[in-house]
């Protein structure tokens, strides 16, 4: 199952470089001589950045999604639970709002705004729900939704002093889009979030036996409190840097999870890359989607993920509802 | 191989274990007796380091358990809850091999303890069964193969928590006989139990527990005795004879 989805990644890739207002050869693609100097443009400048951002983005939250749903032992949670997306969406309105347009080292403050948003949503969450004698996931549950709505009114306020332009561009950066990307943000992104996902299916064993439950872990040699602490802080820095780059995307990290998990079962060694590779692949095409479903105009990709991924995930459930609804 | 020293627990102001001292030797089979909140589920989670007493300690191998590396303890000391939390669709052999988590034997043995321990609690069958769609019975023999692939070689410490809880008749047995013949083999075993004739026949000693108290300690023949089971139970209990083994049983 692995393996496909290994040669499926270089099939979306191609289809997303090939796809777009100019349908470029995609022969001529893999001899790397795109024959018109503009398409040669085209493909270094915008696809092949954009394609290749899909695909760290979508493999970062897809995996952000499985640690979450196995840290909090339930297959439909996803890093918003944890207060990362609405935190980021705060920061970046606020950023917006404060008209902060320039960028350094080709990330905006905006940009900056989400990162630092996420970052601090999470932390307080972390924070109310750990004690001395650990850290309470259903705590961290609660307080997630409470500082997500938090986060949410700080959004609306910042939306309700926006002028018309502020108010499209905060909701053009919530829908989502790869429209920013170049090869400055990718250095970063393949960077920061390459050696996250690398050292990711490290807490595979740990996430396992923490699926029995939080004592029996103990039990099996894992020292819970700290895999979670830390599994908590790697989740909420991939998140914020994707959510910094690329806008809020729905979906990604609930689902490809949950679908990988169908095909291939609920155990995080596969799970991890699985997931990884199936979100890379979906956001790919996804992106390639939303370039061309009505050019020349485009798509925010969130509204792609959202609209082809809620009909699927419901079509899942249906199959599954006369098993539960996790079984494989 | 454990013992606990006076050991007081108190959580939200109710005192659930009260000075309780007892030893586990390896080589016995232990048996918790008594009512439902006598405080035996307790003393197993503060037997395994679940929980911290607030005065007292738990000494594992002459060691205070609470400063055992996790993951040294874990080779050698495997637990049982009550209740099982795993609703994630794992495969039979999937939740035994996470009992081979602490150890670093490589994954040909591994396979061969897992299929061992899975056809010894008579579940190799269901192997490739999803856990999630077995039945009471069989989840908690597939838990108790995870336990013992944990713990599958040496000398180990067993904290069992109601270990035949829904087990048919033949099956509570088998599994009582398996732990049996691990204590015999030099293990250690604690476990929590509500049948009187399973304890009656299987342990070497009984430590029978009534509001956080140990009330009588010793072997079977000595702690089962009428008055003190109609004290603690609540309930008029006559003993007869089995008449093959020989050993007490009671009827209430």
């Amino acid at each position: 199952m692995l393996a496909i989805t290994l040669l499926l990644l270089p099939l979306s890739l191609v289809i997303a470089l090939t796809l777009g207002p100019e349908i470029i050869n995609p022969i001529t693609l893999l001899t790397g001589d795109a024959g018109q100097p503009a398409n040669q443009l085209i493909l270094e400048k915008i696809r092949l950045p954009r394609a290749l951002m899909a695909a760290i983005i979508g493999a970062t939250l897809a995996v952000a999604g499985v640690m979450m749903q196995g840290l909090f032992r339930n297959p439909l949670a996803d890093p918003s639970l944890i207060g990362v997306t609405s935190g980021a969406s705060a920061g970046a309105s606020l950023m917006i709002v404060l008209g902060a347009g320039s960028a350094i080292g080709g990330v905006s403050f905006i940009a900056l705004g989400a990162f630092a948003g996420a970052v601090i949503a999470t932390t307080i969450v972390y924070k109310l729900a750990s004690s001395s004698s650990g850290t309470s996931v259903a705590t961290m549950l609660l307080a997630g939704i409470a500082i997500s709505a938090l986060a949410g009114a700080f959004n609306s306020f910042f939306q309700y002093i926006a002028d018309n332009h502020m108010l499209r561009q905060i909701s053009l950066w919530q829908m989502g889009s790869l429209n920013g990307s170049n090869w400055q943000r990718l250095a970063m992104a393949y960077g920061v979030l390459g050696l996250l996902l690398c050292w990711l299916p490290r807490y595979s064993r740990a996430l396992n036996a923490m699926l029995l439950g939080e004592s029996e872990a103990r039990h099996l040699g894992i020292y819970v409190d700290r895999v979670k602490r830390q599994i908590i802080i790697l989740v909420a820095l991939a998140v914020g840097v994707a959510v910094a780059l690329s806008g809020t995307i729905a979906f990604v990290g609930l689902i490809t999870p949950h679908i990988i998990r169908l095909l291939i079962g609920p155990d995080h060694r596969y799970l991890i890359p699985g997931s990884a590779l199936a979100g890379a692949i979906l956001l790919v095409l996804a992106d390639a989607v939303s370039r061309i479903a009505i050019a020349p105009s485009e798509l925010p990709i969130g509204v792609v993920t959202a609209i082809l991924g809620a009909p699927f995930f419901l079509s899942l459930l249906r199959q599954q509802r006369n098993t539960s609804l996790i079984a494989r | 191989m454990l013992q606990l020293k006076h050991l007081q627990l108190q959580l939200d102001q109710a005192t659930i274990l009260k000075d309780v001292q007892a030893e586990i030797n390896a080589g016995e089979l232990v048996v918790v007796l008594g009512p439902n909140g006598a405080g035996k589920s307790s003393l197993l989670k503060v037997a395994c380091g679940e929980l911290s007493p607030d005065s007292g300690e738990v000494y594992y191998w002459s060691q205070p358990m609470h400063t055992w590396p996790l993951l040294e303890k874990a080779k050698q000391c495997a637990v049982l809850a009550q209740h099982q939390l795993l609703d994630f669709p794992f495969s039979a052999s999937e939740v035994v091999a996470l009992g081979r988590t602490p150890h670093d034997t490589g994954l040909q043995s591994d396979k061969r303890i897992i299929d061992e321990a899975l056809a010894l609690m008579d579940v190799g069958h269901l192997r490739d069964h999803l856990y999630t769609q077995l039945s009471g019975g069989e989840k908690q023999r597939v838990q108790l193969a995870r336990v013992l692939a944990q713990v599958w070689q040496g000398d180990c410490l067993l904290l069992l928590d109601e270990p035949t809880a829904a087990l048919d008749f033949s099956h509570q047995q088998q599994v009582m006989n398996i732990f049996k013949r691990k204590a015999m083999a030099g293990s250690a075993v604690l476990m929590v139990l509500h049948d009187l004739n399973l304890a009656a026949s299987f342990a070497d000693k009984i430590i029978l527990m009534a509001g956080g108290e140990i009330k009588a300690m010793g072997t079977p023949e000595q702690v089962l005795q009428e008055p003190l089971l109609q004290d603690v139970f609540k309930l008029k209990f006559h003993r007869v004879v089995h008449p093959t083994s020989g050993k007490h049983l009671f009827v209430s």
